[in-house]
């Protein structure tokens, strides 16, 4: 499946509490918005008054953090019965989560865990992302994780587990330059060997984002400006999905609105020299 | 099929990152089955050139516990700035998360049995406090979460005697002290500014303190007081009475509160009934 469908929405940033009141007062010109699903698949009004003020008025993609795809647990259908109420009330044109795990059966760990890289996982993964897809009836896309431990198990890179997880499920990716960035400096391999080696028609969207370096290790924390290592993987990467939606993700530490999107506008800056060149 | 080696790896994985930290915030010597941890964590995880396995697995070690803190802090505001955050984390949440670990996707869940946790395990002379303020605190985080049900229409006929609900959202609560009006001066300064200050002060009476948390026209989450008389009478509509049965039931204890309510409670019906707080039962 390629993504000739699947539109450009332009630069978009994730919707923020912090942000609300410039939000609200001013209706900026922004492309679009990502909200987690998660946030807003719950009961409470406000969450879901300030979303319907959104979609009023803007695009807005979902990406989700509680799927855990690779968890041994059975996929849980009623949070899918959920996700999937939310997609269409948002009218997402796509929906996302990351290739990763998170539970055990009885236990959450609210975190994205690595897998290990082997065809056994692939086929066990692949299989429940065909199914998340054919259930949610929407392309979905996985992302790939900033990570901190590689396994002894490891059978391939990860970029090769990635590639052969979508490829088996015909799904998407969900491409986060940063995190190529933050686990290429982890596990000390070159990102052009991981964007390179990736089925990059399959891309629907971009993540940008910043990192905390820890002296030992990069830490994918998303409140930080966008390093130049990173953007140059975003120039590289770009014009081979041949144009996508991107997005800045700033989660923590936060800054204004204002500079938020002037950040993830420099994104756009990259995009109309490389369109030209398209 | 889930492949074999992935679930021993991720049981194994999950053992480690959920134990609890050491006091220093490191990753435990000892794992769950005796061993060193370097010796364990080097079974399963390869070393990178700046750390060894079992330092890969502490950052997600510290960042299980760090992010079920920062979740009780956000619900339990009142408890975590009458402990602080080092004795809230090490008296409470740790122990609290070790028994109570997380089973939903949705974290607004993990501190649901930390009330009745707290009066089954928190023994210090504080006890009665510290409850009241995670009950006080949990109300809010049930009042901001509940669904909003169609209200009752003030049209419907025989509304004395339909079958009639208080909404989801709506809690009724007493308490021995006015812990709200203390909730708000605690919380409206920061933790650094109580380190220089004394606290606020917790207004006493001989009779309870009775409150109503509700959302506003804005969706969010207010308090106010209540009389006995509404207090009485929203609990019996909770408990799913009807307004005649409610009324009956005030009637027949008499006495003051059965004098307030014959005087007030066409105005509260009123009230509560704009406020779209009735509900069908």
């Amino acid at each position: 499946m390629k993504h000739n469908n699947i539109p450009n929405l332009g630069i978009g940033i994730g919707l923020r509490i912090d942000h609300y009141d410039d939000i609200f007062s001013t209706y900026p010109a922004i492309d679009w918005f990502e909200i987690i699903s998660e946030n807003f698949m719950t009961d409470a009004k406000l969450p879901n008054y300030h979303l319907d003020l959104i979609l009023e008025r803007y695009p807005v993609v979902q990406h989700g953090v509680s799927l855990a795809i690779g968890s041994p647990d059975p996929l849980d259908f009623a949070y899918l019965t959920k996700l999937k109420a939310l997609a269409r009330r948002t009218k997402t044109p796509w929906l996302s989560d990351h290739l990763s795990w998170g539970r055990l059966p009885g236990a959450n760990y609210h975190d994205l865990l690595p897998l290990p890289y082997t065809q056994e996982v692939i086929t066990y993964v692949a299989e429940r992302a065909r199914i998340v897809q054919d259930f949610l009836e929407i392309p979905f896309a996985l992302e790939n994780l900033s990570s901190y431990v590689a396994y002894k198990q490891d059978q391939m890179p990860e970029w090769e587990f990635y590639t052969q997880v979508v490829e088996k499920a015909d799904i998407f990716m969900m491409l986060d330059v940063n995190n190529i960035y933050v686990s290429s400096r982890n596990h000390h391999f070159t990102p052009r060997d991981y964007y390179e080696n990736i089925p990059l028609d399959r891309v629907i969207q971009i993540h940008l984002a910043g990192h905390t370096d820890k002296g030992t290790h990069l830490l994918d924390t998303h409140d930080n400006f966008v390093c130049d290592e990173v953007w140059k993987i975003y120039a590289e990467v770009y014009p081979k999905t041949r144009g996508v939606a991107t997005l800045l993700e700033w989660d923590d530490n936060l800054i204004s609105f204002a500079d938020t999107w002037k950040e993830a506008l420099k994104a756009k800056a990259f995009q109309q020299t490389l369109v030209e060149a398209i | 099929m889930v492949p074999t080696h992935l679930l021993e790896l991720q049981e194994w994985f999950a053992s480690i990152i959920t134990a609890r930290m050491t006091s220093e915030r490191a990753i435990q010597p000892y794992t769950a089955r005796r061993a060193p941890i370097q010796e364990e964590a080097a079974l399963y995880v390869q070393p990178s050139p700046t750390l060894a396995p079992h330092e890969r697995m502490q950052i997600y070690n510290q960042s299980y516990w760090l992010r079920f803190f920062e979740v009780l802090e956000d619900v339990y505001p009142l408890v975590h700035r009458l402990f602080a955050t080092f004795d809230f984390h090490e008296q409470l949440a740790t122990p609290y998360l070790l028994a109570h670990p997380s089973t939903h996707w949705d974290l607004n869940m993990l501190g649901d049995h930390f009330v009745a946790w707290l009066e089954n395990n928190y023994h210090e002379q504080d006890k009665n406090l510290v409850c009241n303020a995670a009950r006080a605190d949990w109300a809010c985080q049930l009042c901001f979460s509940a669904k909003e049900v169609e209200p009752l229409s003030t049209a419907t006929s025989d509304i004395l005697t339909h079958p009639v609900q208080l909404q989801p959202y709506l809690v009724v609560l007493q308490m021995p002290y006015d812990i709200y009006a203390f909730r708000d001066a605690f919380l409206k300064e920061s933790a650094e500014y109580w380190i220089e200050h004394d606290f606020p002060v917790l207004e006493k009476n001989a009779s309870p303190y009775y409150f109503v948390l509700f959302r506003n026209t804005k969706h969010r989450v207010e308090w106010r007081y209540l009389s006995i008389g509404e207090y009485v009478l929203l609990t019996h509509i909770q408990n799913g009475k009807t307004i005649e049965a409610a009324c009956e039931a005030i009637e027949q204890e008499g006495g003051p509160l059965f004098e307030m309510a014959e005087k007030h409670i066409a105005y509260w019906l009123q009230d509560w009934m704009l406020r779209g707080w009735i509900i069908k039962g």
